[in-house]
């Protein structure tokens, strides 16, 4: 995280303000979570309120958990869905939640039956379940809720929604005693939905103790309801409310804040630190040079993952550098196809951040659910589950099952993903060797669920797309594509430019801006968005390996026009 | 008994490694040298283990045998000579661990041993989710070497994890350029748990001996070979029983079982001296020092080989040598020294000659280590005793290795050789 000792003259003005309604804007690297702990330690740890009576709302499990470590407290903080079913546990309200692939099958379904993109259905029915305007029919959204229903599920935007209907029809007197808390603070403001504040409010007391922290300029989830305007909304409802504003930025070198600065120019972030730095916009020809070139760049860091490339790059050394110090960002997963492909030929080592991992897949977790099945019959399976289970024996050794179970989960549908379930049966191959390897295997996979997520502490190269960039930081930052129609995308909205300002603030030591001329056979154009560059010491480099790949392509070319000639 | 064994290989499946690599060329090959012991390398590669798998059988306690429908066939083609020598196989890996450690940049290689295909299997599926193991042989972890000694005593106590050729600039726990200046930095409280170094090509024990921070440790030496031929160009001689506890014992205590090394001579590894290949800058280290580490052609930094690299952090003199000793040979490959009296090398003549001395006379080890130089005169081999000779004298013409360039070692100096190639050639 970003490196802050002590409060900085803004902190501690901010400190001195406990009560009331307050705003602070922070803008990128300006240490949000420090002020946010900061103030809470202060509550807690001064003013000796009990910390029962704080309520600290945040957006992920991982700032969660940031949270209570620095605060030492280990249950303390919320994300608004845990903080949803801790307020429906205390009213004896159960419920199952849907999983994910089985409510994608549900919108997956619905989508073709309207002759709709399965996004446009998603994006729809979610904005209008966070009270956001919405642009699908509303029958596509009772359909929806009617096959929910149906299933006996809820989705995550109904564990708030019911959450807040309860409460709101709750008496005074209930809703009284659920109202303990005194202090309310919601981290990352900018995400909140309408309904998430709507809920929020009702704990609001008396007092009117509430701050909210974020940066309008780092709102990057409108499809999911959450837009900037909600800074609007709170100072209308809280018309007394103090503003502060944190922009002493500790993370990006000063180069890489001037960048920040040109793209929100009413806003003006102050760098602190003035090491070493490197922005340069790298012109290639495609993805494979796009690719190869983060490659080389990463091996001149680093000092070659091996021999061949070691000994020729030493002038470039950065002395002090590990894998997960990198970051390529893109705006699909699709983008990064040949990155991926070439660091794993490279044998170095990796992590796609928000991407599914194996034991997460539906294709894996039914090989779980079968093998569970057969070791314990109590264990629940669908009918079709079950089905497959009477043709697997486990009698049989595990290598000889696995392949088997897999064959046979390949034959039954096309949508399966080939690739994942292979590399899922290498993966699990070395159970054989246990005694007891059915059991084992089980357990290992108990163990992934619970773990196989990103690890910020592990040592990889990181993998991310532009949605999930925010409040991650990296010593050097390769964005792709870095043309119109990607970055921008080409309705070129405001929402494109508040997640380039996020992508873009990732970087610490190095941000290297990449535009291929080609992408599936297609030209691309340099991004509008280099007009924030115009500062002097930004670097513009010619790929060297352009010419030598245009000249492979050609080759081909001449090929395949002299294998129709003859 | 004595056992002649090579722990560090790689398979077919590293990176710029021979694709004849396989369980079977090894297992001929180490018979035809004379290796008794002989890593499988490699064992982190889904691929290879799985071959590992199903063409090994458990031999003696915690070695392993090539199955017998595999060895078969290859003993059937060897001459009686060399069919009958034992080969069994030790579980082996090596791992790259590029990391940052007391902020620096940290690059060190580990060779790593197993007893058993269990525990390996253990090992494996916890490295996986640190790394890919399925791109090369050898993985590149962004582990600290300290964590890995970890998994690798919490998989099982008795593995070992030994610092792959530690003075190697690039990738290795004392290089100049990836490493650190004592084993206490690399791996602090585990320092205990290594209880050996591996010498690499461009080292020799007595370089070793200057540091008295090792002389507790056991000091081994392998092939590294990335191809089947080059087997055993350095390897460790045993005196113990055949089983994986007498090895592992034998290195742990590094007590009289642990007779020697069998050693290139370490100015023809490619990183011996300093200089730059691309500038043809060869320096000593006398010579770098004048030059203040500064490339006199091109004015960049030398890459500091291992002689230098030894020097600074020894703390006893050059040519130090302690009272008692394990014992060194320095031998050249029988390949070689053919290649050099006929002047031409790997040509059909050389290979016809290698296998016409092995079939006459044993294993290539037996040959350069033990064959009488009398015996060898008195079958008319005339020129090849006198080459013998004067390699196991250590009376040979070097030139040393620097910055990737493999050093030549020549048994004959250029004018001898011209002047006596007509009249002592090779009858054989
Ligand atoms: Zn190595
Ligand atoms: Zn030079």
């Amino acid at each position: 995280m970003t490196d802050q000792i002590l409060p900085n003259k803004k902190q501690l003005e901010i400190l001195k303000h406990i009560y009331g309604p307050q705003i602070i804007i922070a803008g990128p690297g300006t240490g949000k979570t420090a002020t946010l702990i900061l103030k809470i330690n202060k509550l807690v740890n001064e003013l000796k309120i009990p910390h029962q009576n704080i309520l600290a709302l945040t957006f992920t499990n991982k700032a969660v958990n940031e949270i209570n470590q620095r605060l030492g407290l280990p249950d303390f903080g919320y994300t608004f869905h845990s903080f949803c079913s801790y307020i429906l546990k205390t009213k004896n309200i159960s419920y199952k939640i849907i999983p994910d692939h089985q409510r994608k099958k549900i919108i997956n379904v619905i989508s073709s039956q309207f002759g709709l993109r399965f996004q446009e259905v998603e994006v729809g029915i979610s904005r209008y379940k966070n009270l956001a305007d919405y642009k699908i029919d509303k029958k596509i959204i009772l359909e929806y809720e009617k096959i929910l229903q149906k299933e006996g599920f809820w989705d995550f935007d109904d564990l708030l929604i019911k959450t807040y209907f309860l409460l709101k029809n709750d008496d005074a007197v209930r809703l009284q005693k659920l109202k303990k808390y005194k202090f309310i603070f919601i981290d990352e403001f900018q995400d909140t939905s309408k309904i998430q504040y709507e809920l929020i409010k009702l704990f609001v007391g008396g007092s009117r103790n509430i701050c909210v922290i974020g940066d309008p300029n780092q709102s990057i989830y409108s499809f999911r309801g959450a837009d900037s305007a909600i800074f609007d909304q709170f100072k209308n409802d809280f018309p007394v409310c103090k503003i502060f504003y944190l922009n002493e930025n500790y993370r990006n070198n000063s180069k890489i804040i001037e960048i920040i600065n040109q793209i929100f120019p009413k806003q003006s972030i102050t760098g602190i630190k003035n090491d070493f730095y490197d922005v340069a916009l790298v012109n290639t020809l495609n993805q494979n040079t796009q690719a190869q070139w983060i490659i080389d760049f990463i091996n001149s860091k680093i000092g070659g993952v091996n021999l061949q490339n070691a000994s020729s790059t030493s002038e470039k050394l950065d002395n002090n550098i590990r894998f997960s110090d990198f970051a390529v960002i893109y705006r699909n997963h699709e983008h990064a196809v040949t990155v991926k492909k070439k660091l794993f030929n490279l044998g170095a080592p990796y992590q796609v951040i928000g991407e599914d991992s194996l034991f997460f897949r539906e294709e894996t977790k039914i090989i779980y659910k079968i093998i569970k099945y057969l070791l314990d019959n109590n264990y629940e399976i669908t009918t079709d589950e079950i089905n497959l289970s009477k043709q697997i024996n486990l009698d049989k050794k595990f290598s000889e099952t696995i392949p088997s179970l897999i064959n046979l989960l390949l034959s039954n549908s096309k949508n399966k993903d080939e690739e994942y379930l292979v590399d899922f049966g290498l993966l699990i191959n070395e159970f054989d060797h246990y005694e007891n390897s059915y059991q084992k295997f089980i357990e290992y996979y108990d163990f992934m669920l619970a773990n196989d997520s990103y690890d910020e502490k592990s040592d990889k190269i990181n993998l991310l797309t532009m949605h999930s960039a925010k409040g991650l930081e990296f010593n050097y930052v390769f964005l792709c594509f870095f043309n119109n129609g990607f970055i921008p995308s080409k309705f070129e909205t405001d929402e494109d430019k508040r997640l380039f300002y996020v992508s873009v603030s990732r970087a610490k030591k190095g941000l290297f801006l990449i535009s291929p001329k080609t992408y599936k056979k297609r030209d691309l154009y340099a991004s509008n968005y280099k007009q924030f560059f115009n500062l002097p010491d930004v670097r513009y480099i010619e790929d060297e390996n352009m010419a030598r790949e245009q000249k492979r392509i050609n080759k081909q070319k001449l090929k395949k026009s002299q294998i129709k000639l003859f | 008994m004595e056992i002649i064994a090579d722990f560090h290989l790689h398979s077919k499946y590293a990176r710029a490694t021979s694709k004849q690599s396989t369980l079977e060329n090894i297992y001929k090959w180490c018979k035809i040298k004379g290796i008794n012991v002989v890593g499988t390398g490699d064992f982190t590669h889904p691929l290879w283990f799985e071959e590992i798998n199903s063409k090994l059988e458990p031999a003696e306690h915690g070695l392993y045998k090539l199955k017998n429908i595999y060895s078969k066939e290859i003993e059937e083609k060897l001459p009686v000579s060399v069919k009958n020598n034992s080969v069994r196989f030790i579980l082996t890996t090596e791992i790259s661990n590029i990391y940052s450690k007391y902020s620096k940049t940290r690059r060190m290689h580990n060779l790593i041993i197993f007893p058993d295909i269990d525990s390996v299997s253990k090992f494996n599926l916890k490295l996986s989710k640190i790394g890919n193991l399925k791109s090369d042989g050898r993985p590149i972890l962004g582990l600290d070497s300290k964590i890995l000694l970890k998994i690798v005593k919490e998989t099982n106590n008795k593995a070992l994890l030994i610092p792959a050729h530690i003075w190697t600039p690039w990738f290795s726990m004392f290089g100049s350029k990836s490493g650190f200046d004592t084993i206490n930095e690399a791996f602090e409280e585990l320092t205990p748990e290594i209880c050996a170094i591996e010498t690499g090509l461009s080292s020799d024990p007595f370089m070793n001996w200057r540091l008295s921070a090792l002389d507790k440790i056991a000091i081994i030496s392998n092939s590294d070979s990335h191809s089947v031929q080059k087997l055993g160009r350095e390897a460790n001689i045993f005196d113990c029983g055949l089983s994986y506890d007498d090895l592992l014992s034998a290195i742990k205590t590094n007590d009289q079982r642990l007779v020697g090394t069998i050693e290139f001579f370490p100015q023809e590894g490619m990183y011996h001296l300093d200089g730059h290949r691309k500038c043809s800058v060869r320096l000593t280290p006398a010579q770098t020092k004048s030059y203040n580490n500064i490339c006199p052609k091109c004015h960049k930094d030398l890459v500091i080989g291992v002689l230098n690299r030894v020097d600074q952090l020894a703390d006893r003199p050059e040519n130090f040598v302690p009272k008692s000793h394990k014992s060194v040979e320095f031998l050249i490959p029988l390949l070689e020294i053919l290649s050099e009296i006929y002047n031409v090398k790997n040509s059909v003549k050389v290979i016809a000659d290698y296998e016409f001395l092995y079939t006459k006379f044993g294993s290539e080890l037996s040959i350069l280590k033990n064959l009488s130089i009398s015996e060898l005169e008195k079958c008319g081999h005339t020129k090849l005793a006198h080459a013998i000779e004067k390699m196991r004298k250590r009376e040979v013409f070097i030139e040393p290795g620097y910055d990737g360039v493999y050093g030549v070692v020549r048994v004959f100096s250029p004018g001898e050789s011209t002047a006596t190639a007509g009249q002592l050639s090779l009858k054989l």
